[in-house]
């Protein structure tokens, strides 16, 4: 019998030092116990103090524990069921109702073996039940799984909170790229232009970009370029090509600069990634407009020569930095005053996927003519988008980016001034 | 991406359905895996029920046509129509790989 005793003890006591160790991590955990009894309060404090819990503070009732439980924020509660003033269901619908409160572990500690009580226990927002009286084993136990998952969550919840600020820093810097109002108005100052633009990461940081850069008093250079992909990877080869894109000096026509862009890009992205462009001179001495493209969505152009209906232009080509050599064209087109462009990213007619989008490229030129003219490139733009999205908010399932350029007759430029 | 798979003598079968996107980079990867694992000359990408697909599935094409070369194997694209053959062409992919009517 003796021996029977010394065995059991034995046992109780390697199963004390498992589950001390397993405690000792959560040493600086904040217990919260609400328990009317101050006989039952004294005893779940020694043990929690045995296995390493220090913080620990005390209520009465529920009341009282809700009072402490919002200011101190407590990592755990252990409440007791029938307390005056606030008994502990009434406390857990009150922490429920605290957003502050949702993800802190509420361990009810009961007499009962009614399962209908049980079952109004976790209605009210207990996570768990322990059974009265308290076997120390057990309800550490189940202290060690609570903080532990409590803790998961803590760390995971941190996590996002830090990648969504890192996240944030980075799309400001990507929208740092794009042009800036200063720029755009001193695009609308020196050309007979009226322009507008849309950019829409679809997780906040995105693989498209489009750009604007005046050659001279009479040449504009615009681009739109799409990466392979989309999110982080695709972001930071936006970044890569802006780095090459402010290096170069001089442009002396779109399929040059591609050619350019595509040896740059060919050393330095893996197999599989690449980058589809459109990018245009337009001269406004001569009115035309030379332009090449990497692959890119076929650009929409509305001039007289169209006879007045949105028309593509070719925009077949290799994309960027798939292959050596990239054999790059230049072609040139009337661009008269009247004439309006539209650009955009493949997202434009891929949502939702083909082949349930609400554009194709034909179905896109199509309701960019049936517009009432004169236009002007801003109501183009929001025409388009609220018709994909239906008026509402509906996420694209990649980045959007679309720019409108038309070239205004002077004396209606004047006019507008 | 919804995949069906065969190997019949030399040639190694994968019928590509449904959508080819971002998220199917490890299937994929797999997949080009079993082809070199195989021992198969030839790998035909079966594309006639393959509805959609994004620029990360047309980089995967790439991908399987430099683990083809790499690894001893030529690739075929077979049966691209709709939205995918139209991406095909307007990225002149049709002049690096190997593509064929249904």
């Amino acid at each position: 019998m003796n021996k029977a005793v010394a065995a059991c003890a034995d046992v109780q006591e390697q199963q004390s030092k498992l589950v001390e160790n397993r405690l000792f991590e959560y040493s600086t955990s904040k217990v919260l116990i609400a328990e009317d009894s101050s006989t039952v309060r004294r005893q779940i404090a020694q043990y929690l103090t045995h296995y390493g819990l220090l913080q620990i503070r005390f209520a009465k009732h529920g009341g009282e524990a809700l009072e402490v439980a919002t200011q101190w924020y407590p990592d755990l509660i252990l409440t007791d069921l029938h307390m005056p003033v606030m008994d502990g269901f009434e406390l857990c619908r009150n922490l429920r109702a605290d957003p502050a409160f949702d993800d802190v572990p509420i361990l009810v500690l009961t007499g009962t073996e009614k399962h209908e009580e049980h079952a109004t226990v976790f209605e009210a927002g207990a996570t768990d039940l322990i059974r009265k009286p308290v076997y120390h084993m057990e309800l550490v136990g189940r202290l060690q799984v609570h903080l532990e998952r409590s803790q998961l969550i803590k760390r995971l919840t941190e996590y996002k909170e830090w990648v969504a600020l890192e996240l944030d820093y980075a799309k400001t810097m990507q929208v740092g790229m794009l042009p800036d109002r200063a720029l755009i108005n001193e695009v609308l100052e020196t050309y007979p232009v009226d322009v507008a633009s849309h950019y829409q990461p679809s997780i906040g940081l995105g693989g498209d970009l489009w750009g604007i850069r005046p050659l001279s008093p009479n040449r504009l250079f615009f681009y739109i370029l799409d990466f392979s992909g989309h999110g982080v990877g695709a972001a930071i080869n936006t970044f890569r090509f802006q780095t090459f894109y402010k290096g170069v000096a001089g442009i002396e026509s779109p399929a040059q600069l591609m050619e350019k862009l595509n040896g740059f890009l060919k050393g330095i992205l893996p197999i599989g990634q690449f980058a589809t462009m459109f990018c245009a001179i337009v001269d406004f001495e001569r009115n035309e407009m030379t332009y090449s493209s990497a692959g890119a969505p076929p650009t929409l152009v509305r001039s007289d020569e169209t006879g007045g209906v949105f028309a593509s232009l070719d925009g077949s080509g290799f994309p960027l930095g798939l292959r050596a050599r990239g054999d790059y064209q230049n072609a040139t087109v009337p661009f008269l005053p009247g004439s309006t462009l539209f650009l955009y990213s493949d997202a434009l007619v891929e949502t939702p996927e083909p082949p349930h989008s609400v554009f194709d490229y034909s179905d896109l030129a199509q309701f960019l003519g049936e517009f009432d003219t004169p236009q002007s490139c801003v109501d183009r733009v929001v025409g388009v988008l609220s018709k994909v999205t239906e008026g509402g908010d509906a996420a694209f399932n990649d980045d959007v980016t679309i720019f409108c350029l038309a070239h205004l007759d002077t004396h209606f430029r004047s006019d507008q001034r | 991406m919804k995949l069906t798979t065969s190997h019949i003598g030399t040639t190694y079968n994968a019928v590509i359905a449904d959508r080819l996107a971002f998220s199917d980079h490890k299937a994929f990867r797999e997949l080009l895996f079993a082809v070199t694992e195989s021992g198969a000359k030839t790998c035909v990408f079966d594309l006639s029920r393959l509805q959609s697909i994004d620029s990360s599935g047309l980089g995967m094409f790439m991908v399987a046509h430099e683990e083809g070369a790499a690894n001893g194997w030529d690739l075929v694209l077979k049966g691209a129509n709709g939205h995918v053959d139209a991406l095909l062409k307007l990225g002149k992919f049709d002049k690096i790989l190997t593509l064929q009517e249904a």
